[in-house]
C-alpha cells in the first residue's frame, strides 16, 4: 500500500479564495432576495406615509388618516377586540393544554386532534358557519332556541363585538394550546410530587406550581394573539360590517376604496405597526428567559398528574370546545353545501348535488380560485422552505456576513399585519416597473415574504440541533457548503422541513388579508371569493367551496401526519 | 309564464322582425365576430346580476359566438370600481367591459379619458328614457331594475308589509329591516340619493337607531329576506320576483314614494387588449335576442323601446313616479351620502 | 522540508490567549500527539490546522506553502486534509459504503473505481461484512472505525484525528489505540492527534507535544518525555512523580532532611547552584532495600500508604524533617505507618526540570 502510495501522492486542490467559493455567491443572492421581499414593501410604505400622491413630502396623509374621530374610534375598537379575544382564546386554550401535557384525563388524544383541526379551519369560514348558525333571526341554534322554548327571539347574536370576538377565538387558541403545551411538556413531575408532599391539593399544586413555570410562554402567546386579532380582515369583514363596528383593518380597506388613498392607508397603519413591534420585542423578551422551566433539554421524568373527579369536568370543557370550534361549524357547513335555501332547514325536498356540481362545472370561477388556492399555498410553501433552510443555515453556521442582520430581516414580516404588508408589498410592486398586479406570482410573493419567517424558525431550530461535526465532516473530504446543506443537512432535517411545508401550506390557505388587495381577476384564491361570494348571501355555494377546501386541507395535513409523525404541526422549535 | 295573447302578439311581430333586423346587421357582426375571435377571450367585470347569473350570460355569448371565452369577474360596485383603479393604476390592462351600477364611475373614467368611444347599434332600439345615458357614447345602459320593497310572506302578511319607504323607520321593524351599504353597492348608493332628497340626512340616523341591519350588497338584501334573517329590506324587485318564482318565500312591492330606478352602464376600456370582442359583447348585451330573454326570466325590465316585462313587473313606462337621479346627481352626492351613512351607523 | 509546520500560532478570543505562539515542525509520515489538559489550546490549534478557525497570527504551512494567516485562510474543503471527530460525524442519513466514499465522490472519482477502493478500504479496517449497514446498527467501536476509512480513504495530506478515543469504553480504547497505530504504520500518513490521556498519547505517538495554557511546553519522544522532562508540567502531567528542590553542589544535588546528595547523571547535570528542581519518579524510589546502583539518601518515616493491588503507594517523610515524597513499593513490601526505613533513589531517574 505505502508503495502505491508513493507512485500516487494524494492531489492537491488548488487554492481559491472566497470569491470563488460558488456558495457565496448563492448566499449573497439570498440576501438580496430577503431585501427586495421584507426591506422593500416596508420602506416603501413608510415613505407613502410621509408623501402626498404627486410624490412631495408632507404629513398630511397622517393628519388626514388619524385626525377624523371615526378613523381613531376605528384603531380603538381594534385595540378592545385584540383584549377581548386574547381573552377568550385564553380560556380556551391553557385549560386544554394542561389537560392534555399534564393530567390523567382521559381522552387526550381525540382533545390534540380536535385543537387541530380547529387549527385547519379557515377563520373567515368559522366566520360564515357561525353566521348559519347564530344569525339573530335565522340562525339554526335560534330557531332551535325558539322551537324548544317558544321565545319570540333566539338569545344568540352573532352579530355583535362579543360574537366577532368569540368567533376570532374559536380559530387562534390553537396557537395558545401549542405554546403552553410545549412550555409544561418540558417541566418535570418531580416538581408537582414536591408540591404534593408537601400537602398542596390537586389544584392548588396546578395553579401555584405548574401554571406559574410556564406563565412565560402563555404570555407570550397571548401577545401573538393579540396582534393576530387587531390585524384580521376577513372575519371582521363578515361580521364587524353588519354589526357596525368600525376597526382598523376595515377602515384601511376603506381607505383602498375609490378614490384610492395608499398614502392615507400607509399613515394609518403606522401606529398598528409600532404596536407590532413593541409588543414583539416584549415577547421576545419574555421568552429569552428560558431560566423559568427547569430546562435541562430533557425535562426529567413526566408522569400524567392525577386531578381525580376534575378529569370529567376537564372532559366536558374539552368536549365543548371542539363543538363550538369544529363539530357544530363543520356539519352547518356540510348542510349548508347540500341545501337548495339554507334558510328553508333540513327538510327532504331542500337537498341537492346542485351547489357541487355548480362549483366544479358551471361556476368556473370558483373551480379556478379552488385550483389558484392550492398551487399558491404549494408554490409558497415549496419556496418557503427552500429558501428558509437556506438562510437558516447561512445565518446559524455564519456563512453570509452580517448573520445577526440576515436573520432579523428573515424574521421580521412577523412584526407587520398581514393587511399592511399588502399595502407595502402593493405600493412596491403592483405598479411598474413590476407590473406584477394580478398575477399568481403577486400572491406567491405575498404569501412567501408573510410566512418565510415560519420555515425560518422550524429550520433554525433543525439545523441548531445538528451537530456542527456532520457538517465540518463533509467540508474536510472537500464538500462545498452547498454539498454541506444537500447532502447532509436538507437529508437530516427532512421530517423538520416536511413538517414546514405542510405548516405554511395550510397557513396559506387561511390567509384572507394579504390576499385581498393583491388578487386580480385570474388569480383569486378561496378566501377572497369567499368574501365575494358572501356579499351576494350566497351561502350554500359558499359552504360547498368551504367544505371542498377543508377537505383538500385535510388530505394533505393526513399525509404530513403519516410521513412526519402525530405532533409535526403543534410543535413549537 | 303565462301569457296574454295580445303580448304574445306583441312578441310574434317582434320576432318576425328580429331577423330582418339581425339580418341586416349580420354582415358587420360577421365581421366583428372574425375579428374577435383572433382575440379569443374578453374580461367581464361586473356588478348587477348574480356571479350565477353572469356566468350564464357569458355562457351563453360564448355559444353564440364560438371562439370567445368571457372571464366574469362579479363584484359589488366599489369593490369592482377598486380593483379598475388598482388595475390602471398597476399600467395591466385586465378588464375589458366594465359593466356597473353607480353612474358616478363612469363619468369619472370618461373624464380621465379611460373608455372607448363606441355607439353600439343596439342603442337606436333602447327606449327613450335610458337611451342617451351618454352623449358622446362612451357608455351605455345595459341593463336596469328597480328598487322596492322586499319582505318575507312567511314572516309577514300582505296587509303588515311596509308600502313606503318611511316605513322602514316604523319602530315595528326595529332589527327587522336590512338595508345595503352605499361605500359598497351602487344601487344602495342611488337609492341612498333618493331617500335623502325626500327625507334628509335624518334618514339614515333614524335607520340606524332603528337597528337596520347593514348589508354589503343589494343583492344580501333579497336572500337574507329569503332566509329569514329579516323581514323586510330596501332591495332589487327583479331577484325578488325571480326567487318568489322559485319558490322562496319573498315578495315584493312598489313603494307610495315609487320605485328607484337603477340603472346598469356598460362601457368598454380604453386600454382593452381585446377592443373587437369587447364591441361585439357589448353588441350582444344590449341588444341580443339572447340577452333580452334572459332579461325576461330574471324578471328584469327590459330596455327595448316598447318592450314588455314578465308579468308582474314594472315596466319603464309602468311606474309613476319612478324616482331616478341624474348621472350629475350621482357624481355630486354619493360621497356625501356615504359620509352621512358612516356618521349615522358607525361603519 | 517538514510536510506541516507551525510558525508561532497564535489565536485570542477577546483579550484572552487560547493559543500562545505554538511553533513545530512534522515529517512527512509523522504521528505526532497534542498533549494537554482542557484549555490548553490543543483543539484549537487541531482546528486551525483543519482550516475552520482563522488564526490571530502566525501561519500554517503544507508542503512549504501557506494555508493559513491571519490575512488569507484556505477553505477545509481546499487543504485535502481528513478529520476524525470526537463524535466520529459519521452521517446517519448514509450507508457505510455511502460514508466511506463519500470523499472519493467529492473528487469526481469514477463509480466502479470508488466501490473498488472502498471495498478494499472496509476490509483494511475489518467492516467488510457491514457495507450496507446503516451507522445506527453500529456499536462505537465500529462507528470509530468506519470514520477512519472514511478519513484515510482519500489519502489525506495530514491526517487530523480529535480525541478519537474518549467516547469508547476504557477495555475498548486500548484495542482502538493500537488499530490506530497499527494502521498508520500501513499507511503512514503524516497525523496529528490530539488528546488529554497520556497513556493514550505514550502508546501511539512518534513524537508529543505538550501543551499548557496555549504554550508549547516539550516536543519529544514518548521515552524522553517521560524520563527527561524539561519543565515542571510535562513531569508532573506525564505519569506520576515527585518535584523536588534542593542544592546543587559539586555535581551532587541534597534535599532538605535527606543527608546523602544525589550524584547526577551526564545528561542531567548542571552548575552548582543554590536551588534546582528535579522530578523522580515513585518508582524511581526505594524502600528498606534497593536494587543494584540505587544510592542511598537517608531515614524516612511513613507517613501513610494505600494497597493498590499491583504496587503499595506510600508516602514518606524524611525523618530529619522536609517536604513528603510518594514511594511505589512492591507488594510484598508491607510497611506500617510510623515506621522508619532507608530510602534508595536510581539515580538515572532523576531529572533536572530547573
Amino acid at each position: 500500500m505505502s508503495d502505491a502510495m508513493a507512485l500516487h501522492p494524494p492531489a492537491v486542490r488548488r487554492v481559491s479564495g472566497r470569491l470563488g467559493d460558488p456558495s457565496v455567491w448563492l448566499f449573497g443572492a439570498l440576501i438580496v432576495v430577503l431585501v427586495l421581499l421584507v426591506a422593500n414593501p416596508i420602506l416603501r410604505l413608510v415613505w407613502d406615509s410621509f408623501h402626498t400622491a404627486d410624490g412631495q413630502w408632507s404629513l398630511q396623509s397622517y393628519v388626514q388618516a388619524l385626525g377624523r374621530g371615526r378613523n381613531l374610534q376605528a384603531l380603538l375598537n381594534s385595540l378592545y377586540l385584540g383584549v377581548a379575544v386574547t381573552v377568550i382564546a385564553l380560556a380556551l386554550g391553557v385549560p386544554l393544554a394542561l389537560a392534555v401535557s399534564r393530567t390523567n384525563m382521559p381522552g387526550r388524544g381525540f382533545t390534540h386532534l380536535s385543537v387541530l383541526a380547529a387549527f385547519v379551519m379557515p377563520n373567515f369560514l368559522g366566520a360564515i358557519a357561525w353566521i348559519l348558525l347564530a344569525g339573530p333571526n335565522a340562525g339554526w341554534l335560534n330557531r332551535l332556541v325558539v322551537e324548544l322554548t317558544g321565545l319570540q327571539k333566539g338569545p344568540f347574536n352573532i352579530f355583535s363585538f362579543w360574537g366577532l370576538a368569540f368567533v376570532i377565538a374559536l380559530y387562534t387558541y390553537p396557537l395558545i394550546y401549542v405554546f403552553t403545551k410545549s412550555a409544561l411538556d418540558l417541566v418535570s413531575t418531580e416538581l408537582e410530587d414536591a408540591a404534593s408532599i408537601h400537602g398542596a391539593g390537586k389544584f392548588q399544586t396546578m395553579a401555584r406550581v405548574t401554571l406559574p413555570l410556564v406563565l412565560p410562554s402563555i404570555i407570550g402567546a397571548a401577545i401573538l394573539i393579540f396582534l393576530e386579532a387587531i390585524a384580521l380582515y376577513g372575519t371582521p369583514a363578515l361580521i364587524a360590517i353588519p354589526a357596525r363596528i368600525n376597526l382598523a383593518t376595515t377602515q384601511i380597506v376603506s381607505f383602498f376604496q375609490y378614490p384610492l388613498q395608499v398614502e392615507q392607508a400607509a399613515a394609518f397603519s403606522m401606529p398598528i405597526l409600532l404596536l407590532t413591534i413593541v409588543m414583539l420585542m416584549l415577547q421576545r423578551r419574555l421568552l429569552a428567559r428560558r431560566g423559568y422551566v427547569s430546562v435541562s433539554g430533557k425535562g426529567g421524568e413526566r408522569r400524567p398528574f392525577d386531578i381525580g373527579w376534575w378529569k370529567w369536568l376537564l372532559l366536558a370543557y374539552s368536549g365543548l370546545v371542539a363543538l363550538l370550534s369544529v363539530v357544530m361549524p363543520l356539519a352547518i357547513l356540510l348542510l349548508a353545501s347540500v341545501s337548495k335555501a339554507w334558510g328553508k332547514g333540513l327538510a327532504l325536498d331542500n337537498l341537492t348535488w346542485d351547489n357541487f356540481y355548480g362549483i366544479f362545472f358551471e361556476q368556473l370561477t370558483v373551480r379556478a380560485a379552488i385550483l389558484n388556492t392550492v398551487l399558491y399555498s404549494g408554490a409558497t410553501a415549496l419556496v418557503c422552505v427552500g429558501m428558509g433552510i437556506c438562510i437558516a443555515y447561512a445565518t446559524q453556521r455564519r456563512i453570509t456576513p452580517f448573520p445577526v442582520f440576515v436573520q432579523f430581516l428573515a424574521l421580521a414580516p412577523v412584526a407587520v399585519p398581514g393587511l399592511i404588508l399588502a399595502i407595502g408589498l402593493y405600493a412596491a410592486y403592483a405598479g411598474p416597473p413590476f407590473s406584477l398586479y394580478g398575477m399568481g406570482v403577486l400572491i406567491v410573493i405575498a404569501f412567501t415574504t408573510r410566512f418565510l419567517p415560519i420555515a425560518v424558525a422550524a429550520s433554525s431550530a433543525g439545523v441548531r440541533a445538528l451537530n456542527p461535526e456532520l457538517e465540518e465532516a463533509v467540508r474536510i473530504l472537500g464538500g462545498s457548503r452547498i454539498t454541506v446543506l444537500t447532502r447532509v443537512v436538507a437529508p437530516l432535517l427532512k421530517k423538520t422541513l416536511l413538517g414546514a411545508f405542510v405548516l405554511v401550506f395550510v397557513i396559506c390557505t387561511k390567509e384572507l388579508s394579504t390576499a385581498v388587495f393583491l388578487t386580480g381577476p385570474g388569480s383569486r384564491v378561496v378566501s377572497v371569493l369567499t368574501l365575494d361570494l358572501s356579499e351576494q348571501g350566497n351561502y350554500e355555494t359558499l359552504a360547498a367551496m368551504g367544505v371542498v377546501l377543508v377537505v383538500i386541507v385535510t388530505v394533505v395535513v393526513a399525509i404530513g401526519m403519516k410521513l412526519a409523525g402525530r405532533d409535526f404541526m403543534l410543535r413549537r422549535g | 309564464m303565462f301569457l296574454r295573447r295580445r303580448e304574445f302578439g306583441v312578441m310574434a311581430a317582434s320576432a318576425l322582425a328580429f331577423p330582418a333586423i339581425v339580418r341586416a346587421q349580420a354582415p358587420a357582426l360577421a365581421a366583428l365576430h372574425d375579428a374577435a375571435r383572433k382575440e379569443g377571450e374578453l374580461t367581464w367585470y361586473t356588478v348587477p346580476q348574480t356571479s350565477e347569473v353572469a356566468e350564464k350570460m357569458g355562457r351563453t355569448f360564448t355559444a353564440r359566438y364560438p371562439g370567445i371565452k368571457v372571464n366574469v369577474v362579479r363584484t359589488t360596485a366599489q369593490v369592482a370600481y377598486q380593483r379598475l383603479n388598482q388595475d390602471l393604476k398597476a399600467g395591466t390592462p385586465n378588464c375589458d367591459v366594465f359593466t356597473s351600477t353607480d353612474l358616478a364611475h363612469y363619468v369619472d373614467l370618461k373624464g380621465r379619458n379611460l373608455l372607448l368611444k363606441f355607439l353600439p347599434t343596439a342603442v337606436a332600439r333602447q327606449d327613450k328614457r335610458v337611451q342617451n345615458m351618454d352623449p358622446d357614447a362612451y357608455f351605455h345602459a345595459s341593463s336596469c331594475f328597480m328598487m322596492g320593497l322586499v319582505y318575507n310572506t312567511q314572516k309577514v302578511s300582505a296587509a303588515a308589509a311596509p308600502k313606503s319607504w318611511a316605513d322602514l323607520l316604523d319602530p315595528k321593524w326595529s332589527g327587522a329591516a336590512l338595508v345595503a351599504h352605499p361605500a359598497y353597492s351602487g344601487a344602495a348608493g342611488a337609492w341612498c340619493i333618493e331617500m335623502r332628497k325626500l327625507y334628509g340626512d335624518d334618514f339614515f340616523k333614524k335607520l340606524a337607531v332603528n337597528k337596520a341591519h347593514v348589508s354589503r350588497s343589494t343583492i344580501d338584501a333579497v336572500t337574507a329576506v329569503i332566509s329569514g334573517e329579516s323581514s323586510v329590506s330596501a332591495g332589487p324587485m327583479s331577484l325578488a320576483a325571480r326567487s318568489a318564482a322559485k319558490g322562496n318565500p319573498v315578495a315584493t312591492l312598489v313603494p307610495k314614494e315609487g320605485p328607484v330606478l337603477i340603472l346598469s352602464p356598460t362601457g368598454i376600456l380604453a386600454n382593452t387588449r381585446r377592443p373587437n370582442a369587447s364591441r361585439l359583447f357589448m353588441e350582444w348585451m344590449l341588444g341580443s335576442e339572447d340577452t333580452e330573454r334572459i332579461s325576461v326570466e330574471e324578471f328584469s325590465v327590459p330596455l327595448r323601446a316598447n318592450a314588455k316585462p314578465a308579468p308582474g313587473v314594472i315596466g319603464l313606462g309602468d311606474a309613476n313616479p319612478l324616482l331616478a337621479p341624474t348621472p350629475p346627481q350621482m357624481v355630486a352626492q354619493i360621497p356625501k351620502v356615504i359620509d352621512a351613512w358612516r356618521e349615522a351607523f358607525g361603519v | 522540508m517538514s510536510k506541516l509546520e507551525l510558525k508561532d500560532l497564535r489565536k485570542n478570543y477577546g483579550s484572552a490567549p487560547v493559543v500562545d505562539g505554538v511553533s513545530l515542525q512534522l515529517r512527512r509520515g509523522e504521528l505526532v500527539t497534542l498533549l494537554g489538559p482542557s484549555g490548553c489550546g490543543k483543539t484549537t490549534t487541531l482546528r486551525m490546522i483543519a482550516g475552520f478557525i482563522e488564526p490571530s497570527a502566525g501561519a500554517i504551512l503544507v508542503d512549504g506553502r501557506e494555508v493559513s494567516t491571519p490575512t488569507r485562510s484556505v477553505p477545509p474543503e481546499h487543504r485535502g486534509m481528513s478529520m476524525i471527530f470526537q463524535s466520529y460525524a459519521i452521517w446517519p442519513n448514509m450507508t457505510v459504503a455511502e460514508n466511506v466514499g463519500f470523499g472519493l465522490q467529492v473528487r469526481k472519482t469514477p463509480a466502479a473505481e470508488t466501490a473498488q477502493r472502498v471495498k478494499e478500504m472496509l476490509d483494511v479496517v475489518k467492516l467488510g461484512p457491514y457495507a450496507q449497514r446503516y451507522p445506527a446498527e453500529l456499536s462505537g467501536g465500529q462507528q470509530q472505525r468506519v470514520a477512519l476509512a472514511r478519513a484515510m480513504i482519500v489519502r489525506p495530506e495530514v491526517l487530523l484525528l480529535d480525541e478519537p478515543l474518549s467516547n469508547l469504553d476504557a477495555n475498548l480504547r486500548e484495542e482502538m489505540a493500537a488499530e490506530i497505530r497499527r494502521l498508520h504504520d500501513e499507511f503512514r500518513f503524516t497525523t496529528v492527534y490530539v488528546t488529554h490521556d497520556q497513556t493514550e498519547a505514550m502508546a501511539i505517538s512518534d513524537r508529543i507535544a505538550v501543551l499548557h495554557q496555549g504554550r508549547l511546553e516539550q516536543i519529544d519522544t514518548p521515552w524522553n518525555l517521560y524520563n527527561r522532562p524539561q519543565t515542571p508540567f510535562v513531569a508532573g502531567f506525564i505519569g506520576k512523580t515527585n518535584l523536588v528542590q534542593g542544592a546543587v553542589q559539586g555535581g551532587r544535588m541534597r534535599l532538605d532532611g535527606l543527608p546523602e546528595g544525589i550524584p547526577l547523571q551526564a545528561d542531567a547535570a548542571v552548575g552548582d547552584r543554590a536551588s534546582l528542581q528535579a522530578s523522580i519518579r515513585p518508582q524511581s524510589l526505594y524502600l528498606g532495600s534497593g536494587p543494584d546502583g540505587a544510592v542511598p539518601l537517608g531515614a524516612v518515616s511513613v507517613v501513610g500508604r494505600t494497597y493498590l493491588g499491583e504496587y503499595w503507594h506510600y508516602l514518606v517523610q524524611p525523618s530529619a524533617g522536609g517536604a513528603p515524597l510518594k514511594v511505589h513499593a512492591a507488594p510484598s513490601l508491607v510497611l506500617e505507618v510510623g515506621q522508619q526505613s532507608m530510602m534508595y533513589v536510581d539515580p538515572y531517574a532523576v531529572a533536572a526540570v530547573q
